[in-house]
């Protein structure tokens, strides 16, 4: 791992990407250090999303983020090499495969800096729905981080726009479907016993469109949380974590 | 196909790479055993830059590698000099790096000019023996054009290397005038504007050496060949 390239990842992204693109001798020293940057950035904010239960969660998902954007990229990797030369850009597979690394390398660098800010607002008792909108915020602002490098990486000339496109298409789908498999990463504190991998249950595409078409049929109906069924010492308030207050004092008590 | 069975043909790519990748690096030892290992699990992604990528240390060990050493270690010392003061600002690590990669680029080209030289193909004796064969022979004009033009060639790049050497070298000499001038001007308190000037020279030697090879290739690449 370089220094020199890790400051150059955060400072000076269009360099790495030129490098990237220009099969320089740096290739090598650009992709270890970002293999690097994700096995540490992803782990750390993984690590960090599962202190919200505690116990092994913290180690499933130190485990599980950088395993989720390692098995992406080296699912995906060939698509971008096909897509990149269909669309214009027949570089080596070592500049893709160096290109997509470092985008990535980047992205988990962002998610490192936001680690510790997510810690102290989990400690300080944000909610499980809450957590789960900042964890995706700070997702979406990696993403930006990593898709600058990307875009400066494909160069001028006609269609980067298609071609970007084209990755992240592809990404996405990858990359929800793996999250999905390797699910789950926020856990609520009561959860008794939290598994590594949870059960398949359909795939990310399935649940996506499940998701929506539920808020479309029931986006008149108010909210309410089926209380029996989720635990049966709900009734005693002492018993209640504090997320499902949180849900409970939410739907004004109901 | 079960996932087991997938894993089990992942985990044998993986061995296979690592292999090949282990046996493919030229220096061995702790090193070549990381990058092996990390192939196992992550071939898809590092096997392609492991086996295929060039490589920053195959610089050839000859002057040309040497002035890629010096160059490297008078920009870091500069950068290191000039670190927390003003002169940070006309030359700061991004820009040295920028150079050393310039260099770096221009002395794997002389790498590869080097080992084509040493080819007996565009030996420069060889290709002088044969047109004074193919003189004494009293061959056909165009055996004669043909033998001189190889010839011609073979001392065109020749030259381009003695070029690129000499130019490396005093490049070399300016990266090295830079560190004395920041260090000086780093403890007599000279403002920036002091080494502005050789940074810039620096910066135009580079860019000059880049530009008069790409000059030359454009140059042979829009001669005709002569038969």
């Amino acid at each position: 791992m370089s220094a020199l390239v890790l400051a150059r990842l955060l400072r000076a992204p269009g360099e790495i990407a030129r490098a990237c693109r220009d099969d320089h001798p740096d290739v090598r020293a650009i992709a270890s250090t970002s293999l690097a940057s994700i096995a540490l950035g992803a782990a750390a904010f993984g690590g960090v999303l599962g202190s919200f239960r505690g116990g092994a969660q913290i180690l499933y998902g130190a485990v599980k983020v950088p395993l989720a954007v390692l098995a992406t990229l080296a699912l995906s990797a060939p698509a971008f090499h096909a897509l990149a030369a269909v669309l214009g850009r027949p570089w080596p597979m070592r500049s893709i495969v160096a290109l997509a690394l470092a985008s990535a390398g980047r992205s988990s660098l962002v998610l490192l800096a936001f680690a510790p800010a997510l810690w102290l607002m989990l400690d300080l008792g944000m909610g499980y729905h809450t957590a789960a909108l900042v964890a995706s915020g700070a997702y979406g602002v990696a993403g930006f981080a990593a898709l600058s490098l990307l875009v400066r990486g494909l160069g001028e000339g006609k269609g980067r726009l298609t071609t970007a496109l084209a990755f992240i298409g592809v990404f996405f789908a990858v990359g929800g479907q793996t999250a999905w498999i390797l699910r789950p990463y926020l856990v609520r504190p009561r959860t008794p016993d939290v598994p590594f991998l949870r059960d398949r249950e359909g795939s990310f595409t399935e649940a996506v469109l499940t998701s929506l078409t539920s808020a479309a049929i029931y986006s008149d109906r108010p909210y309410q949380i089926d209380e029996r069924r989720e635990i049966d010492s709900f009734d005693d308030k002492r018993m209640r974590s504090r997320e499902v207050e949180e849900d409970f004092v939410e739907e004004g008590g109901q | 196909m079960s996932l087991r069975d997938l894993s089990v043909l992942y985990l044998v790519a993986g061995i296979c790479c690592a292999v090949a990748i282990y046996r493919s690096s030229p220096a061995g030892g702790s090193r070549a055993a990381v990058s092996a290992a990390l192939a196992v699990p992550l071939w898809p992604l590092w096997a392609p830059i492991a086996l295929t990528a060039k490589r920053a240390a195959d610089v050839p060990k000859g002057a040309a590698g040497g002035a890629l050493a010096r160059v490297k270690a008078a920009l870091a010392e500069a950068v290191e000099a000039s670190r927390g003061t003003p002169l940070a600002s006309v030359l700061p690590a991004e820009a040295a790096a920028r150079i050393e990669a310039e260099v770096e680029r221009r002395v794997a080209r002389h790498a590869e000019l080097e080992a084509l030289l040493r080819k007996e193909a565009f030996d420069l004796a060889r290709a002088e023996a044969r047109v004074r064969e193919v003189e004494r022979a009293s061959g056909s004009g165009r055996a004669l054009a043909t033998a001189r033009l190889d010839l011609d060639n073979v001392r065109r790049l020749s030259s381009l290397r003695d070029r690129d050497a000499r130019a490396l070298e005093e490049l070399c000499a300016l990266a090295e005038a830079l560190r004395t001038q920041v260090t000086v001007a780093r403890f007599s308190g000279s403002s920036a504007a002091d080494i502005g000037g050789i940074v810039s020279e620096v910066q135009a030697r580079v860019e000059g050496l880049g530009a008069a090879l790409e000059a030359e290739e454009s140059l042979r690449a829009e001669e005709p060949i002569e038969t």
